[in-house]
């Protein structure tokens, strides 16, 4: 799952960099008002949602909403909790990494994503190596064999394998998930970070380098990247 | 075992009491010297329990963080100790007895599941017939000038703990190792750590070392 990065302010139509940080919405009963919705700073995936409904819970004429990601079916649903008619609007490249690639036009309490969000890659299964660390060490030889061993480092690295079914090619492909700061979940029902004494945890990191999806074997539909993961420390 | 030298603050006090409270001060920054100093002191001539009781340590590896519990133990009178080396070596305040077990791991210690191997560390032997690698004997030719081979194998929470315990390295890079077959713990300067996967569940780490360190 891809963080967005944001500067805020948390609504208003200018601000800097938004091509994936801001949601707005319209209601039916006053469709001259739009309502920008975004957080104030970098934010994973479903804790953005969480502050674009905040922010118009707070700004918008009328309506209370509920902005959920539903896991199972990997899509975005936007929705109000007091019935009032609205229509989400997207702004940057909001449609694709929301998943509203549909035309957006009237007026509804619902609305879900046509497509996956493609902030979110959905794995078969992921090999997250422990945690590296990744400092520069340099030897420096003395007289007599004396040696010191100096070291220069500021984060540690993961070796990552995900694998992916066909299907989530273009979510990979997009970029969003395997560049810039994501989360990994080794296990999408463990709710721990990593930590030394706990490694099946998931890792929010940076990635640094990235590999080509591959083919696995010739079934069409089993694929792989690599990529490497670093945590600063 | 392998104690790394480390920017934590290693700057502590700790009262024993055998009839009479006494207090140790750490100035060694690694958890191998430090539980030694700890022992040497308390077995010195100076303590008031001089000669009625008997300091010793162990160790032991802890599964949970793959880091290393000291247990420090006295023969005769039971001894009363305070928390003040709790932080680093791990070994809380405890009152009236004749061992007391570490309830965290020390800092900058790792003890994977295998010994760790120091190969080429040289070392200097009483005179005699022949030598071998890396060791010196007077007389005899066959100074070993190599640098040190460590490795080990561990698990995942082993190498989680390693790149742990490295991040909190002091500059430069030092550490205490215990070389088996020599009964010996040698201070090494600690290089790049590679690893790779053995098998499903285990890796091996090679640590570049080398011997006689600044």
């Amino acid at each position: 799952m891809a963080y967005c990065y944001s500067e805020g302010p948390s609504t208003g139509s200018t601000a800097a960099l938004p091509h994936n940080s801001t949601m707005a919405v319209i209601e039916q009963a006053t469709p001259g008002t739009t309502t920008y919705g975004r957080p104030t700073t970098p934010k994973l995936f479903t804790a953005q949602l969480a502050d674009i409904q905040a922010v118009w819970d707070a700004q918008t004429p009328a309506g209370l909403y509920s902005i959920t990601w539903d896991s199972a079916a990997n899509r975005v649903v936007v929705a109000t909790t007091n019935a009032t008619n609205h229509r989400p609007e997207m702004v940057g490249n909001g449609e694709n990494w929301f998943g509203f690639t549909q035309a957006l036009a009237g007026w509804n309490t619902s609305w879900t994503g046509a497509s996956a969000p493609q902030a979110v890659a959905r794995l078969l299964g992921v090999t997250v190596e422990p945690a590296e660390d990744w400092a520069q060490v340099d030897f420096a030889e003395y007289r007599h064999g004396r040696i010191a061993s100096i070291g220069w480092g500021n984060h540690q690295a993961h070796q990552v394998i995900a694998y992916f079914s066909g299907e989530n090619i273009a979510t990979m492909q997009a970029g969003y998930v395997t560049a810039g700061r994501v989360r990994i979940h080794q296990d999408e029902t463990d709710v721990l970070p990593y930590a030394a004494a706990h490694p099946g945890g998931y890792v929010d990191g940076w990635v640094v380098a990235a590999g080509d999806p591959t083919e696995e074997g010739d079934t069409g539909d089993l694929w792989s990247l690599r990529m490497v993961v670093a945590v600063p420390r | 075992m392998l104690a790394l030298e480390t920017t934590d603050d290693w700057a502590f006090s700790v009262d024993i009491d055998i009839g009479g409270a006494e207090t140790y001060t750490n100035a060694v920054t690694n958890a191998i010297d430090s539980i030694y100093a700890l022992v040497v002191w308390a077995n010195a001539p100076a303590r008031g329990w001089f000669g009625l009781s008997t300091f010793s340590w162990t160790w032991q590896r802890d599964a949970t963080t793959g880091g290393t519990i000291f247990v420090l133990s006295a023969s005769g009178f039971a001894f009363t100790i305070s928390a003040g080396a709790h932080d680093r070596l791990g070994i809380p305040a405890d009152a009236a007895v004749n061992e007391v077990i570490g309830d965290q791991p020390a800092s900058g210690t790792w003890a994977p599941i295998s010994k760790i191997s120091v190969k080429k560390y040289m070392r200097t032997l009483a005179a005699g017939d022949a030598n071998a690698g890396g060791a010196v004997r007077p007389g005899v030719p066959g100074l070993g000038a190599y640098r040190p081979e460590v490795s080990a194998v561990g698990t995942a929470i082993d190498a989680g703990r390693l790149a742990s315990i490295l991040a909190t390295a002091s500059n430069p890079r030092r550490a205490v190792v215990y070389q088996l077959h020599t009964g010996d713990w040698i201070t090494l300067a600690i290089g790049t750590v590679t690893r790779q996967a053995v098998d499903t569940t285990h890796y091996r780490y090679d640590i570049q070392a080398g011997a006689v360190t600044l």
